[in-house]
Order: structure tokens, then C-alpha cells, then sequence
């Protein structure tokens, strides 16, 4: 008797939704016909599949590789603290990371300062800045905020104030991260820093500082997460580190990042990238589709960048790469 | 009736008819389904039976006591 039951049940509420975002993606040329006969005719798989397809099998195995994105499209976001209903036929693209990427910068900083005194320190705060427009990073900015809090807790802890271990996150930077790291001019800094990379762009290591130029390029776009997702989310956190940027394999801000991250997927944190766009509006389908193009190529750049690094490092510095056990790392 | 796609102009003419017509009866049950009390009431309780049938072995369930004739 019960094998007249159905088993599965498929239903859509608001499919009409689904149905634009399929129309939006095919008028912008991202879809078509023989995508649709593929998808066996799912308006779900279709949406999907275009998407995929869009990003490229090259570099969706590369962001695989290297970290944690999740991608969806849907019709509601988080407000206060809650899921709600966007409305007005609205939808939020939004990527979250829950799995951050590994980048040891330390032996190609050294790489870079023996080939040119000042050329490390460049390339680390072009990259930093570049990456601080477009996505949360984990760097010794985070560890020296995680250290001093640290101290603050244990002044405030007269009896166990003895027990404390602190990270001493400075003595962990490389001397000519130091000596730039309080930097008064932040202007005459960033000059000095593109003149020198400009001077070695065809230079020993011209592969990193043209990658280093095309990330930089790509975050000058202004391309902003919505306001929507910053203002009114109601979230517990800014968004997740993408990316953990330490200078050696368990130096200083590693034991920092590994500790912070523990407490990190606890509460409900901000999307690493939100748009909300109706799928009816063509002015908006382009630009919610340009922030994301953005993302991607951005990210496509820097986990190139990170596996060159990797594997220039296995050839050039010989070190081991078994970091362990991470708890948010991907890589 | 299935309209043939063989251009994007076509799939979009196909996903326009899709996003304007009315909803499946599956899905107009499911909602109607959802508007009524009595109907979700006796879901809870046919799904509840049927965790105490399998929690039971199998064993045919009670009736339930308002059914049992008064005692004389």
C-alpha cells in the first residue's frame, strides 16, 4: 500500500522570482537554450547551472582549493537579526565564507627586501590595503587588536594576571613590516610604494608585483556590499576572514587567528559580499552581476597569487606547509 | 502546452508564460493546506501516531479514550 505514496514533493513559493532571475541571466547573455535542454527544463538547475557556469570550472576548482564560499540567490535577508522577506520582487545575491584561505607572505616579503630594500614592505601594505576594500582578512592588524585586548583582560584580572601568556605579535613581523608599521604619512608612503614596485615590475619578480596590480586594479572599482547588509542586518559580526596572512607557518598572528576563530562562527556574521537587485530591473541585474564578477576575478587573482607563492616557496625557501588541524582555515 | 525553445528569445518568452501563470493545483493544495487550521491539526496528529507506531514495534495504537464507550 505505501508504495503509492509519493516519496519526494517539490514546491516553489514565489517561483515567479526564480522564473526573472532565469530571464535576467539569459538577457545578460549568461544562459541560453542548450543550457536549458541540459537542465532538463528546472528553472532551479538552469539559475545554478548558469551561475557555475559563468565562474568557470578553472576558477571555481581554484577557489575550492584554496577556501570556503558559499554563493546563493535568494528572495529573503537577514534584518535585525532575523530572516525576512525582501519584497517589491527583490532578491539578495550574498557569499559568505566559512572557510578562509592560508597565505605565508613571510619568506617572499624577504624574497623581495633582498632583491630591494623597501620592495617587501611595499608589495604587504599594497596587498593589505587592496584586500581591506574588498574582503575581511585576518593579518597582524587583527593580532596586535586580539594582543591588546589580551592585556586589557588581564589588568582587569588582578588574581590570575600572572597566568597570561601574550602572542608579542610585533617581535613576529618582519623588520621592514616594523619599521613601517606606524607610518605617520600614509600618503608619501602609498607614493613610495607604487614608485618601487613600478621600478621592478619587469623585474626578478614580476609575476607577483603584475598579480600584486591587477588585485589592486580590480579593488579601486567601487563596487560596495549594499547598505542593506551593513546598517540593517542586525548581524552579530562584520564578515568572516577570507583570508589569513601570517609570516611564518605558527608565528604570532596564526596562534592569534587560531584562538579568535574558535568564538568566530558562534554568532550570525555579515556576508562577505551582498547585493539586493530586482531581477526586473536591468540596471540592476548589471550591477549586481558586476559586484560579483568583481569577487570572483578579485579572488581568482589573489588564490593564484597564493598558490604561486606556495609553490615558490617549496622550490626557493624549503619549509613545511602541515599547519595542522586548522579550525577556519581551508587550505 | 510545451512552447518550443530554440533561441533566448524563446526561453524568454517561456519564462515570462512560466512567471504569470497560476500556481500548480499541487501547490494551491499546499497552500490551502497551510490556511487551515484543522488541516495542519490533523497532520500533527497523523504524524505524531506515526512516531508512536514506529517507536512501538508496530504494535496497533490505542484508541484513543473519548472513543471507548461510557462505562454503564
Amino acid at each position: 500500500m505505501l508504495g503509492t505514496v509519493p516519496t519526494t514533493y517539490s514546491h516553489e513559493f514565489r517561483a515567479e522570482l526564480l522564473y526573472d532571475l532565469c530571464a535576467a541571466l539569459v538577457r545578460e547573455g549568461l544562459g541560453g537554450p542548450e543550457t536549458w535542454q541540459k537542465c532538463e527544463e528546472s528553472a532551479l538547475v538552469f539559475a545554478e547551472c548558469t551561475i557555475m557556469e559563468s565562474i568557470g570550472e578553472e576558477r571555481w576548482n581554484l577557489l575550492q582549493r584554496n577556501v570556503e564560499y558559499h554563493l546563493s540567490v535568494s528572495d529573503v535577508a537577514e534584518r535585525d537579526g532575523e530572516d525576512r522577506l525582501l519584497g517589491h520582487g527583490r532578491l539578495a545575491v550574498t557569499i559568505e565564507c566559512n572557510g578562509c584561505g592560508f597565505l605565508k607572505i613571510g619568506p617572499a616579503i624577504a624574497a623581495l627586501e633582498a632583491e630591494s630594500p623597501g620592495l617587501g614592505a611595499a608589495f604587504y601594505w599594497t596587498l593589505t590595503y587592496a584586500l581591506y576594500r574588498v574582503m575581511r582578512i585576518y593579518n597582524h592588524d587583527d593580532a596586535l587588536q586580539y594582543e591588546e585586548r589580551m592585556h586589557e583582560n588581564a589588568e582587569d584580572d588582578e588574581e590570575n594576571r600572572e597566568q597570561y601568556e601574550f602572542p608579542e605579535v610585533v617581535k613576529a613581523l618582519p623588520e621592514c613590516i616594523q619599521k613601517t608599521l606606524a607610518s605617520e604619512d600614509h600618503r608619501a608612503f602609498t607614493l613610495k610604494a607604487r614608485r618601487i614596485l613600478l621600478k621592478h615590475i619587469g623585474g626578478k619578480y614580476r609575476s607577483w608585483i603584475q598579480r600584486l596590480r591587477t588585485i589592486q586594479q580590480l579593488s579601486r572599482l567601487n563596487l560596495p556590499t549594499d547598505l542593506y547588509f551593513r546598517e540593517d542586518g542586525g548581524y552579530d559580526t562584520i564578515p568572516l576572514p577570507s583570508l589569513l596572512v601570517a609570516f611564518k607557518e605558527h608565528d604570532a598572528i596564526v596562534a592569534c587567528f587560531d584562538e579568535e576563530s574558535q568564538y568566530m562562527l558562534e554568532g550570525s556574521a555579515e556576508p562577505t559580499l551582498g547585493v539586493v537587485f530586482s531581477p526586473q530591473k536591468p540596471e540592476e541585474v548589471l550591477r549586481a552581476l558586476r559586484v560579483v564578477e568583481r569577487f570572483i576575478v578579485l579572488n581568482h587573482e589573489l588564490f593564484q597569487l597564493v598558490e604561486v607563492l606556495t609553490e615558490w616557496e617549496k622550490h626557493n625557501a624549503g619549509t613545511n606547509l602541515d599547519r595542522g588541524e586548522p579550525s577556519l582555515r581551508t587550505a | 502546452m510545451q512552447l518550443k525553445v530554440a533561441t533566448a528569445a524563446d526561453l524568454l518568452a517561456l519564462f515570462s508564460a512560466k512567471a504569470t501563470a497560476p500556481p500548480p493545483e499541487s501547490s494551491q493544495m499546499f497552500v490551502r493546506h497551510f490556511q487551515c487550521k484543522e488541516s495542519l491539526k490533523a497532520t500533527h496528529c497523523l504524524t505524531e501516531a506515526m512516531d508512536r507506531y514506529a517507536a512501538n514495534d508496530g504494535d496497533p495504537l490505542p484508541a484513543p479514550t473519548e472513543l471507548l464507550p461510557p462505562l454503564g
